[in-house]
């Protein structure tokens, strides 16, 4: 992000630049996280605000993404021991894919799914989700173990489906 | 990568067809400029008046009665400054001293 200077220095269009820019990617790690799309977009939102109030600190020795993503992930864990929010409107209705991986990732816990999103979504090796989540590799390589166990089960029982998709 | 990873993988890939809403206009937070409460305010003042007033306040005089007293110990003093025997003369100076120190602690005291 060429606009990272410029956000630090303040100037509000940089700014926004910056947020619309890691909106999208921000969003949709949220949106694995919490399953919901009222609550990924609180958690992006959370996020990108405190990236923003935190970029003076940022000292580019991780990638930007991993520096954001090791926020959202204490944002989600600290949103998950605050009491439950009213309950809100029903999301509109959602395309099969979208529901079959919020499906898949939901009965895994916080440090295996953002562990295996970051790993199967976001394409980061074991050990830079190692430094974003502040674990060792092995930590790392054990919650993707476990992960890949559950979702196996998972995506046994949904093979049909999954196999058809495959096929297209 | 085995088979199981390509599976999750093409799963999960269904995550980047979410639709994603527009971004918000995000502002950092700044922490409002803090007045100082008048309670504060009043509470200082107080504490300079009370300040103020002990430092001009008159130091409280000698009763007569410990006037007298004083005199009487540096009297005794003179005349046990005159002995001749030092080992009396430093006996009677530690008495002298420890009546001295009695005389100020009732003096604080009152």
């Amino acid at each position: 992000m060429d606009d990272l200077e410029a956000v630090r220095r303040g100037d509000p269009e940089a700014r926004d630049r910056w947020v619309a820019a890691w909106w999208p990617r921000v969003y949709r790690m949220a949106l694995a996280m919490c399953g919901r799309e009222q609550d990924a977009e609180d958690l992006a939102q959370e996020t990108l605000m405190a990236g923003l109030e935190a970029i003076g600190r940022f000292r580019g020795e991780s990638s930007e993404s991993t520096w954001l993503y090791a926020i959202l992930y204490r944002k989600h864990l600290s949103q998950r021991r605050r009491p439950s929010p009213p309950l809100r409107p029903a999301p509109l209705r959602r395309e099969p894919e979208v529901e079959d991986a919020l499906a898949l990732l939901s009965d895994l816990p916080p440090a295996q799914k953002i562990t295996a999103t970051l790993f199967y979504v976001e394409g980061l090796s074991v050990r830079e989700i190692a430094r974003a989540l502040g674990v060792l590799n092995p930590t790392v390589k054990w919650r993707l173990f476990r992960a890949r166990q559950i979702l196996k089960r998972k995506l046994g029982s949904d093979a049909p489906r999954i196999m058809c998709k495959e096929l297209l | 990568m085995s088979d199981l990873d390509d599976r999750i993988r093409g799963a999960l890939s269904g995550l980047a067809q979410a639709p994603i809403p527009k971004a918000p206009s995000i502002r950092p937070w700044t922490p409002e400029r803090r007045t100082t409460p008048p309670a504060l305010l009043a509470a200082a003042a107080m504490l300079l008046l009370l300040a103020g007033s002990l430092f001009f306040m008159p130091a409280r005089g000698r009763s007569p009665e410990a006037t007298a007293l004083a005199a009487h110990i540096n009297a005794l003093e003179a005349r046990i400054a005159r002995l001749e025997d030092g080992e009396l003369r430093s006996l009677m100076g530690r008495e002298l001293a420890l009546l001295r120190r009695e005389l100020e602690l009732s003096e604080g005291k009152n």
